[in-house]
């Protein structure tokens, strides 16, 4: 079994303001885009082991979503996740595409343009990795997702024995509507530690590196 | 042919890519276009020539992205890919279908997806790909014109659903407003003529008219129920309400009325009743009673001689149920063959009858009640000869044995209240006058203390002020209605002692149960009968009346027999018969009475009778009677 994570205060900190950067980075390329005012923020920020996942997400995490995913690589390797209700994901791509008529489910354009989104975002977080372990981490073309949030992960962790969940819960903020989602970074624990160290490194505090 | 890192000729790989279907372009690590494939080629009339070695944005000036360039620069530079679909982006280069751009003139619908390669010599490149979705586009928008439609459909149909609904609604709110506002005025028509009938200053001449009066307000209910009923089936408001009740009784009581319009057109009524039809039975009484009535007056209204039939008949062989077969059998003109069918159609008369009236509604309301019941009905008729309305429905048997009190129909005129009884003092809570008046006057000739409230706030005044025994509150009043008056009485001191009768003039069950919720003991419909106004009093305050002799009373004749028998009159004193019969000759009604005055004293029985024949100035018939 492995052990819980718990993030110290600082680390915390730490964590928030520079995913604060690269997703502020990522509102300001979807506003250019779009022409219009797109606020990302980032409320929170947890490691969670793989079976605490679906505690984490409740009720929220049986719902059916739409996702894509992106997987990465680099000095460590894993896949970064995005995840939206399904009723959000329609709600966000319609404000961002103005459609005027109203589907049940994605269509293949607004699925096509849901993959360009999360694209945009993941790589703005991808590229703030890279950017905190000075080294490069590249990524192959997004996918889509389908499933609950807790399917997913379980599913998506379990192809190659991630067991820690990097767990951003993210607003998004256009045009008066209020869209949640998650982000979500599946990573092996050499991985993860890699990551913190790295972290503590940029911002200046010390971070010992857990014994095996 | 193009050039990719100058191999020449060039490699299978190389040959494939120019021929896959889709746009292919390669950049180098400066991002400099090194491969363009066929396909780029057709769309963009660009031959590979001519875009080697230059940047995307020097190729097409005139459509410079910035996603396009730093998607480049990230897959080359960070390793990241870069996704431009098309709902984002549409159409960012100037790619045509068709041999030349101004042929077409359009745009193709593009996504695009950039990619970082690592060659061989580990250097990156950097792939871009470009997809024609314009099929996707072209089915997506069929889709949603299509959804559209389907929702302007749906919306329209929604607004017609809604607006039918609203108009029903009104309907039946002008329905339920049109019963009150109907039935009250009858009510005074009725009570007052009836009053009248009972007064003996009113002149003899007078009481036929009055009997009109009385008969064409009863006519008119009538119709006025008729309408009120198929409304309340086209509601679905109609309900079954079974209770045990008395057949024979109901049976008999639905012959009486039936028989004094059958006599008068001269025509027979036969009764034939199986012995296997229990006496009492669990069932809608009331619907039953409607359903004998109406076959049966409509067989007195289109016979206009010869006889009539009600045969009933049971099949009780189950314990669970009892099935009633009613059937009505007139010597009338008949039904044509083709209007069979219509005939229980609402608002369907048939045409070429002799007398037409009514609502037309009478059928089509007996069939829904037998429906009601889980029966069925169905007619039989030849043209000519007459017809048969048969009829079945499911009932019960009795709950248990009960006991059919006689009414105070039975027991003559209430005159005044018992002695040794308490002075009573009653409220009437009314805004309409002529309604007011006639309580008034029951009250009064009864014996009460009556005082009035004109609303629900003055009744209230009223109770604190005097503390009467009972109030008759009227359900409408302006001010303040009869429900928050009897809410806001039974919450004053005293207040639940006061006996509370609701007056309505709505028809609807519902009303009993909301005056019931206000604090109501009871409640009496509109048109009342004065019995009814009676008996609630004499139930919620335990009285007893005092009652007039019936043969007083022109009132209460329908227990009076119609016919003397040959021996009644043989046995009856030879000089007062010749004196009666001289008095009838001269159609002297004062005569007339004086001498059935001294009869009375021999044989009352027979005395009623010819007092009854005087009183209908029915001198024809006691000549005839007489001259025997």
């Amino acid at each position: 079994m492995n052990k819980m994570i718990t993030l110290s205060e600082i680390e915390q900190d730490a964590m928030v303001e520079s995913f604060n950067i690269s997703v502020g980075r990522a509102a300001a390329s979807l506003s250019e885009m779009l022409g219009r005012e797109v606020i990302l923020s980032i409320p929170e920020i947890e490691i969670l082991r793989r079976d605490e996942v679906e505690k984490k997400v409740g009720e929220e995490g049986k719902r059916d979503i739409d996702g894509v995913c992106q997987q990465f690589s680099g000095p460590f390797s894993g896949r970064a996740l995005l995840l939206f209700p399904a009723e959000n994901s329609l709600e966000l791509v319609r404000i961002l595409l103005r459609e005027e008529v109203d589907m049940a489910f994605l269509t293949e354009m607004e699925e096509e343009a849901l993959l360009e989104v999360g694209n945009i975002l993941l790589n703005a977080c991808l590229s703030n990795f890279s950017h905190l372990l000075d080294h490069e981490i590249t990524t192959d073309i997004p996918s889509s997702l389908k499933g609950s949030i807790h399917e997913i992960i379980m599913r998506e962790s379990e192809k190659k024995n991630e067991d820690y969940v990097l767990l951003l819960r993210m607003a998004f903020v256009v045009k008066e509507a209020d869209i949640a989602g998650y982000i979500a970074f599946l990573m092996d624990i050499q991985a993860l530690d890699l990551f913190r160290q790295k972290l503590a490194a940029y911002f200046g505090y010390s971070y010992e590196i857990p014994s095996p | 042919m193009t050039r990719l890192l100058n191999s020449h000729p060039p490699s299978l790989f190389e040959a494939s890519l120019d021929r896959v279907n889709a746009g292919i372009i390669l950049f180098d690590q400066e991002g400099l276009v090194c491969f363009w494939n066929h396909w780029m080629t057709s769309r963009s009339r660009l031959e590979a020539e001519e875009t080697l070695g230059r940047k995307l944005e020097d190729i097409f000036p005139d459509d410079r992205n910035a996603r396009l360039e730093s998607g480049i620069q990230a897959a080359l530079h960070q390793g990241m890919p870069t996704v431009l679909s098309h709902s984002l982006h549409r159409r960012p280069l100037p790619l045509y279908l068709g041999e030349r751009p101004q042929d077409s003139g359009k745009r193709i619908e593009q996504s695009i997806i950039i990619q970082p390669v690592q060659g061989n010599t580990g250097q990156r490149y950097c792939l871009f790909q470009v997809y024609d979705c314009t099929a996707s586009v072209q089915r997506e928008k069929i889709l949603r014109r299509q959804r559209l439609d389907l929702q302007l459909q749906a919306d329209t149909l929604l607004e017609a659903k809604k607006r039918a609904e609203t108009a029903n609604r009104a309907k039946s709110v002008f329905l339920a407003n049109m019963s009150h506002e109907l039935r009250t005025p009858l009510n005074a028509i009725l009570g007052f003529s009836q009053l009248m009938r009972e007064d003996e200053t009113v002149g003899q001449a007078y009481q036929q008219d009055l009997e009109t009066i009385h008969r064409s307000g009863k006519h008119l209910l009538g119709l006025i129920n008729d309408i009120l009923d198929m409304a309340k089936i086209e509601t679905g408001r109609v309900r079954l309400e079974p209770e045990d009740f008395d057949l024979e009784k109901l049976v008999i009581e639905v012959k009486e009325m039936i028989q004094v319009a059958a006599r008068q057109k001269g025509l027979q009524l036969l009764l034939d009743q199986s012995s296997q039809l229990p006496r009492f039975i669990h069932g809608d009484a009331a619907k039953l009673r409607q359903i004998l009535l109406n076959l049966l007056s409509n067989a007195v209204k289109f016979t206009e001689k010869g006889r009539i039939t009600l045969r009933l008949d049971c099949d009780n062989g189950r314990p669970d149920l009892l099935v009633l077969r009613g059937e009505v059998e007139d010597n009338g003109p008949g039904i044509a063959h083709e209007d069979i069918d219509r005939i229980f159609l609402p608002f369907e008369q048939l045409s070429g009858t002799t007398s037409q009236t009514g609502t037309g509604l009478g059928l089509t309301i007996t069939r829904q009640f037998v429906e009601l019941m889980d029966g069925d009905i169905s007619v039989k008729s030849e043209e000519g000869k007459g017809s048969i309305f048969r009829f079945t429905i499911r009932v019960q048997h009795a709950l248990k044995e009960i006991s059919s009190p006689e009414t105070s129909e039975g027991a003559g005129r209430i005159t005044g209240l018992e002695k040794g009884q308490p002075e009573y003092r009653i409220v009437i809570a009314e805004d309409q006058q002529d309604n007011r008046d006639l309580l008034k006057r029951l009250l009064q000739q009864a014996g009460f203390r009556v005082r009035i409230a004109e609303n629900g706030k003055e009744a209230v005044a009223l109770f604190k002020q005097w503390h009467p025994h009972l109030i008759w509150m009227d359900q409408r009043m302006p001010v303040m209605d009869g429900y928050t008056a009897t809410r806001t009485i039974r919450q004053l001191p005293g207040g639940s002692e006061v006996k509370i009768v609701t007056v309505t003039a709505s028809v609807f069950k519902q009303q009993i149960a909301e005056a019931k919720e206000a604090g109501s003991d009871d409640t009496v419909r509109k048109p009342y009968r004065s019995e009814e106004i009676y008996q609630a009093m004499a139930e919620l305050l335990g009285l007893r009346y005092r009652y007039a002799e019936k043969s007083d009373s022109v009132y209460g004749n329908s227990k009076i027999k119609h016919e003397i028998s040959p021996t009644a009159l043989a046995a009856l004193p030879k000089e007062l018969l010749d004196e009666l019969r001289s008095a009838a000759l001269l159609l002297d009604v004062e005569q007339a009475r004086t001498v059935i005055q001294q009869i009375k004293d021999v044989d009352i029985e027979s005395s009623k009778t010819l007092g009854w024949l005087i009183d209908n100035f029915n001198f024809k018939s006691l000549q005839q009677i007489l001259k025997e």
